[in-house]
């Protein structure tokens, strides 16, 4: 069968194509200058409660992690300044009425985990959905089933029918030709760039970004009520059995430097093969008590 | 650490190649040294100065302003209040007081005049409105600190810690006053603390060796060499000599000698309590001195030789079994 090429009417490029490229623009550009606004009015207001609870959190985690670089007493006292039963700061009142009713304990954990990220994430959401929402009614509710464009130089697959031909059922069209709706879908994933050049999205905002992901730090799941995170920290602490990096570090220090020498000796006079595998036996000895 | 030097210099050098000024260029440059946190007051209140005064227009307009607050600090690092006062004037203008940022420089241009009064006063309006704001409360201790009153300087930092705890740059400044205040106990914790948070630099060891020495006893100097020994895991004798710069470790070989003569010295202390491992480490460590000494200062020689035979200690005498029993451990 010979393909006959479709003509396309210059009113549709002239009233659908071009259109819906100027329109998608416009969008962007308004709607990343709406968000701007909306990030200069979300001020987070750093609590001081909560960023107490993140560092305390981080500094436990430190101190199971590295606890056998300080002496027995001082890893003692910061034990029991943790996990003391009455005193301890990470015995943490849980809420009472937890049990009763699960809609308190629920508001409880909402209003604990400051609402303020969750609004947040929000506008973001109504910053991006709703222009995208209604400009796709808007292009399908106007040019619905318009063949828009052409799609030059090569040929596709069948499989790209559904992708570039949205909104139009007919099996017999090429895949080449563009329906209106995945004309706007087209624009819009292939925009992103240009706008972002043309708009001036350059390299201060990154640093902004940037800055507010150091700032942002703190446990990985902020939906974890603080008790919880709190008492597994506790008891990592509790399961910790002390034991001292320092315990003979004059002996693993001297045994490095002599196996160490004698490593480059070997080098230099025998063969490669028996000094690697001297050195990884005496090195898979001396580095046990070192991982502890 | 060495390429931002090697970048920053590379930007020094392009400075002072260009005959005329160079408004990129300077912008870059703070660029760089905003992000590598350098502190070069003198060039920046210099070139930033004229960069934000003349060039303003055409810098982005968001970033124009952080170049105005950067400019702004360190024509106060240097003392130059007149030019901060103005461009001072401007961000005012632009944001008036009710701006955080702004009042901050506001107190920190109190500071630099010497009205420690008002400057502590702006700090502790900001403080009542943002509880959680650090840089207000850095500035409080700092300024308390100048002052010498170190007991306040304390309290601050202490109630600092109890929010930031994980800042172990706050923790080093205050074991810095505990250490100025002798109170070595105090000054321990805080290092521990440190290590903790940076488990793997070596300084830190060294560091907490020196305050444990310096705390004294029999326990203290083995704990202390315990530590230096460490540090010395940490940054190894064995790599120096591919390095193009002198050992770094030396103050560990010398407190090494200094605590196990001290130990020995010591009234609880003594040579047969020293186990064998301790014995020999003594012996490389006078040696490890003597061949550093006769390859960069050979000139030095001989103090070193005396000093090393001024802390020598005598050869142990009982035989090693017992010795290892009455071994007091820093672990009771």
């Amino acid at each position: 069968m010979i393909e006959q090429p479709i003509v396309l009417d210059v009113a549709i490029r002239n009233w659908v194509v071009i259109p819906i490229l100027l329109v998608l623009f416009v969008v962007s550009a308004l709607k990343m200058n709406f968000t701007k606004i909306m990030q200069i009015q979300s001020d987070r207001k750093q609590d001081l409660q909560k960023t107490m609870e993140m560092q305390t959190v981080a500094r436990t985690r430190k101190l199971t992690a590295y606890y056998n670089r300080i002496p027995q007493q001082g890893f003692l006292m910061r034990k029991a300044y943790f996990t003391n039963k009455e005193t301890g700061i990470l015995t943490y009142n849980e809420p009472p009425q937890e049990e009763n009713n699960p809609m308190d304990a629920l508001m409880q954990a909402s209003l604990m985990n400051d609402s303020s990220g969750m609004t947040d994430m929000l506008k973001g959401n109504v910053v991006h959905l709703i222009p995208q929402i209604s400009m796709m009614t808007w292009v399908n509710h106007f040019f619905s089933g318009f063949v828009a464009c052409k799609l030059p130089f090569f040929p596709l697959t069948i499989r790209f029918k559904s992708f570039l031909q949205r909104g139009i059922e007919l099996s017999s069209l090429d895949v080449s030709y563009v329906s209106s709706l995945s004309w706007y879908f087209l624009c819009w994933f292939g925009s992103e760039g240009i706008n972002a050049i043309l708009l001036g999205e350059n390299i201060p905002s990154m640093d902004q970004q940037l800055f507010q992901s150091q700032v942002d730090q703190g446990p990985p799941n902020q939906q974890v009520p603080i008790h919880k995170v709190y008492n597994s920290e506790r008891e990592n602490i509790d399961m910790i059995r002390y034991e001292s990096l320092m315990d003979n570090v004059e002996e693993r220090f001297l045994n490095n430097l002599t196996k160490k020498t004698t490593i480059t000796d070997f080098s230099k006079v025998s063969s490669p093969s028996s000094s690697s595998s001297s050195s990884s036996s005496v090195q898979s000895k001396n580095k046990v008590p070192k991982r502890r | 650490m060495t390429t931002e030097l090697i970048e920053y210099q590379s930007y020094h050098d392009q400075l002072h190649k260009s005959r005329s000024f160079n408004w990129v260029l300077v912008r870059d440059l703070l660029r760089f040294l905003r992000k590598s946190k350098f502190r070069k007051s003198l060039i920046v209140s210099q070139y930033g100065y004229k960069l934000v005064d003349q060039y303003f227009s055409k810098l982005d307009p968001q970033e124009g302003w952080d170049l105005l607050e950067q400019v702004i600090v360190c024509c106060l690092d240097c003392n130059q209040i007149e030019k901060a006062q103005t461009l001072l004037n401007r961000l005012v203008a632009k944001f008036t007081t009710n701006s955080v940022r702004v009042k901050r420089l506001i107190g920190m241009l109190y500071e630099c005049q010497g009205l420690i009064q008002e400057a502590i006063n702006v700090y502790q309006t900001i403080l009542q409105e943002y509880p959680s704001d650090s840089m207000s409360m850095k500035r409080q201790i700092s300024i308390y600190k100048s002052q010498g009153i170190h007991n306040r300087a304390i309290q601050l930092l202490n109630t600092y810690l109890q929010i930031y705890m994980c800042d172990f740059e706050a923790w080093l400044e205050l074991a810095s006053i505990h250490i100025n205040l002798l109170s070595y106990k105090s000054a321990l914790f805080c290092y521990e603390e440190i290590i903790l948070n940076a488990p793997i630099n070596y300084l830190f060891y060294v560091k907490y060796a020196e305050i444990s020495y310096s705390l004294g006893g029999a326990d203290n100097f083995i704990l202390a060499l315990k530590y230096y020994t460490h540090s010395l895991e940490l940054n190894s004798p064995l790599d120096y000599p591919e390095q193009d710069h002198p050992p770094t470790n030396l103050p560990s070989i010398y407190g090494i000698i200094m605590s196990i003569y001290s130990f020995c010295e010591s009234s609880h202390g003594g040579v047969n309590k020293l186990k064998d491992s301790q014995v020999n480490l003594m012996e490389w460590a006078q040696k490890q001195l003597l061949d550093i000494t006769n390859q960069y200062t050979p000139d030095k020689k001989d103090i070193v030789s005396a000093f090393i035979k001024l802390t020598d200690i005598p050869k142990k005498s009982t035989t090693p079994k017992d010795v290892e029993q009455q071994q007091p451990t820093i672990e009771k």
